[in-house]
């Protein structure tokens, strides 16, 4: 019997081990790298809080921190809460445009509309002296890692719900308007509504200075170093639904469906695709989002209470998510994200590195955005790998150098060299100016030091491998 | 045999220029007929009126005693009216088997729930989907470009690109816009070979353009209308087609 049984237990162990032996591990391996961008971007998000304390790389974060290269962790949060919603706004913008094709250059109009029905949902609206609905009361439920109003919360939903179904009505309107013709639709709608909004029904939007409401996160009874880490993860964890579902519709079957009428609308229509239903259903699920992070964008100033104003209808937030996902690469939902994400830690470096001439790090992302578009069509994900090479050799040789800088007393030599005025208004005695600086040469070398070794390699050393004459068998 | 696709009376103007001043045709199951004529003679137009891609002014086209005229492309083709172009419209970002995987009907990923809650149905039909789309561009000799973009490919085999797609569409009428202009010669005939084969497995219909007399006339079409100026001008076996003069005149000039 015991023989038997050790058998049977050697024949379960056997299975499992070809079971094991059957997997195709290099086939595993090879999807994770694929995937490591995404794995990293979750990664970093999730763990951006403890990341000074881990094991190996805390450290050098730490030492980064106190050199003022990378920012404190109080300025992460901030930048940190900025990008989750943004990335909801601009996700929602590339499903439109550069899935189905219809080029919004309007989306913040969805985007203030789901603001403001936020806000009326949360403070009730009066029209006229006569209530159309009433604000709704505090209603806190406890979460786990924190606690928030629940009221607000369905509050940001139904502000989302009513862009999609306003957003819906104007593309049965639009429908049949292709290119140009539904960008300038789509660019007029937030002038109008801004001019409305500034002007005729300024008792109900507040104008510029805006509407005041209560918060999501509770605020009471916590620091606020506490609470802002709590709303970051809360925004992280909506984002990551949004993002997840925008990217599911867009890999299903549905996204394929919608690029097909980017591509070609008549051969779709003669394919059995509904056109109309895919382009409203488009519309809707990205004015959905675009409303969500538009009720999250009320939330994210940094007081005890959260404002709303018409700068959501402004221009200029139209067309944030044209120039981030242009410079990301357009069609794609890494692309967004991945512009969105360098696009805003440069905004960063660059607002402190060019600090003698205030607000001009928007026209420098105008230069590099008209680079891109010149070199890069395709934007960054789909870039040359000469010149995505480039760009992880400057940052990495950025931040090697300034940890090494005070080594050699590279800062005063720069400071000698160039006056104190710096060199195209980059401040060199600020340690972000020279990141910039640094970043900028590095990648100039990294992209041409290919092509320089190659020819170097040419003038001196000649073909390599240089192979003796070989004379074929005869 | 009995008449599947009935045309009638089918008017097209565009300004003052009358495209097509009165077509009648008719179509029986599982035939192949071809529809030929000299140069801006309407057969491409009668095409986009059938597939929905243009509105006639005047005119009824009923699929199995079902009035097609006022329905949308899509619905169209739902009921199984499938084309080609003779400027192929394919995606051009999208790559070729991406291409065949949009015409499929009836697919449980473009629908949002089922594909959530059906996942075992859904792996099934994908897969099922994959291997149809396989093989079909292996018949076509073009498997190994499945994952290129279409935008890569060469004239000739956008064409076959084309033809797959539409095959991809279980279609009942296929209607195909030149098929084999560009396409060397052997794969022609396969190609008509298949369309063949394809009416006798699949119980297909197929409507062909084509300017290649020859080909048309030798190769094993059932019927073939003459157009000429908006208007049939004969009709019948190729054999009989061969012989009228009015065919001759309409060709060659008097």
């Amino acid at each position: 019997m015991s023989t038997n049984k050790s058998n049977t237990t050697n024949d379960t162990m056997k299975k499992i081990k070809d079971r094991i032996s059957e997997v195709n591990w290099s086939y595993h391996w090879d999807r994770i790298k694929d995937k490591g961008g995404y794995i990293v971007f979750v990664l970093t998000f999730i763990f951006i809080k403890q990341i000074p304390y881990l094991p190996i790389i805390g450290n050098l974060i730490q030492d980064a921190q106190n050199r003022n290269i990378i920012p404190n962790i109080e300025t992460l949060n901030s930048l940190f809460i900025h990008m989750v919603i943004l990335l909801i706004f601009i996700v929602s913008w590339d499903l439109l445009s550069g899935y189905s094709g219809q080029v919004s250059f309007g989306h913040g109009f969805f985007l203030g509309l789901g603001s403001y029905f936020t806000v009326y949902y949360i403070n009730g609206l009066t029209v006229n002296g006569r209530a159309l609905f009433d604000g709704k009361s505090e209603n806190f439920i406890n979460i786990g890692f924190t606690t928030i109003d629940l009221n607000v919360f369905t509050a940001i939903l139904v502000g989302a719900t009513v862009s999609a179904i306003i957003s819906i009505l104007i593309g049965l309107i639009t429908l049949r308007l292709k290119g140009t013709y539904f960008a300038l639709i789509t660019l007029i709608l937030p002038l109008i509504a801004l001019n409305l909004a500034k002007n005729l029904w300024e008792e109900y939007t507040g104008g510029d200075l805006g509407l005041q409401t209560r918060r999501l996160v509770k605020q009471e009874d916590k620091e606020l170093s506490q609470i802002v880490w709590e709303e970051y993860y809360f925004y992280l964890i909506i984002m990551f639904i949004s993002i997840g579902i925008m990217f599911w519709i867009a890999k299903s079957r549905f996204g394929l469906a919608l690029q097909s009428i980017r591509e070609d609308e008549l051969a779709a229509k003669a394919s059995g695709i509904n056109v109309r239903l895919y382009k409203l259903f488009a519309m809707g699920v990205s004015a959905f989002f675009a409303g969500i992070a538009g009720g999250l964008m009320v939330q994210s100033v940094g007081s005890p209470i959260g404002v709303v104003n018409v700068g959501a209808f402004e221009t200029q937030t139209s067309f944030t998510p044209v120039i981030y996902t242009i410079l990301g690469g357009i069609g794609t939902i890494s692309g967004p994200i991945m512009g969105t994400i360098i696009l805003t830690i440069a905004i960063y470096y660059l607002a402190l590195g060019l600090i003698q001439y205030p607000m001009i790090e928007l026209r420098a992302i105008a230069i590099i955005l008209i680079l891109i578009l010149r070199f890069q069509p395709r934007g960054l994900i789909k870039a040359d790998k000469q010149l995505k090479n480039g760009l992880y050799i400057g940052i990495f040789m950025a931040i090697l150098i300034s940890f090494v800088e005070e080594l050699v007393n590279l800062p005063q030599l720069l400071a000698t060299w160039f006056d104190d005025e710096g060199i195209f208004g980059l401040d060199i005695l600020n340690i972000k100016g020279r990141l910039i600086f640094y970043f900028f040469i590095n990648t100039i070398i990294g992209y041409f030091a290919p092509d320089f070794i190659r020819w170097a390699r040419l003038k001196t050393w000649g073909v390599w491998p240089s192979l003796p004459d070989f004379d074929p068998p005869k | 045999m009995n008449t599947i696709l009935e045309v009638a009376q089918l008017k097209k103007s565009f300004g003052g220029l009358h495209v097509l001043r009165d077509i009648n045709f008719d179509l029986n199951e599982n035939e192949i007929i071809g529809l030929i004529g000299p140069n801006g003679c309407g057969k491409s137009t009668t095409f986009n009126i059938l597939a929905g891609n243009l509105d006639a002014d005047n005119g009824s086209i009923k699929l199995y005693n079902q009035e097609l005229i006022d329905l949308p492309p899509y619905q169209r083709n739902l009921l199984g009216l499938s084309r080609t172009y003779q400027n192929t419209r394919l995606w051009r970002n999208l790559t070729v088997i991406e291409n065949l995987m949009v015409t499929p009907k009836n697919q449980i990923g473009a629908r949002s729930l089922p594909s959530l809650f059906k996942r075992k149905a859904f792996r099934k039909q994908e897969k099922d989907l994959l291997d149809k789309a396989y093989s079909t561009l292996e018949f076509l000799e073009i498997t190994h470009m499945a994952n290129n973009l279409t935008s890569e490919l060469s004239g000739g085999q956008s064409k076959l690109v084309d033809l797959a797609r539409v095959l991809m569409s279980d279609p009942k009428v296929l209607m195909l816009d030149e098929p084999v202009a560009g396409v060397a010669p052997p794969l022609a005939e396969k190609i008509f070979q298949k369309v063949r084969e394809m009416r006798e497995q699949l119980n297909i219909s197929v409507i062909i353009i084509e300017h290649n007399m020859d080909f048309i006339l030798r190769k094993g079409v059932d019927r073939i209308f003459v157009m000429a100026a908006g208007v049939v001008i004969a009709k019948g076996r190729p054999d009989e087609i061969k012989e009228m003069s009015s065919v001759i005149e309409a060709y060659l000039g008097e």
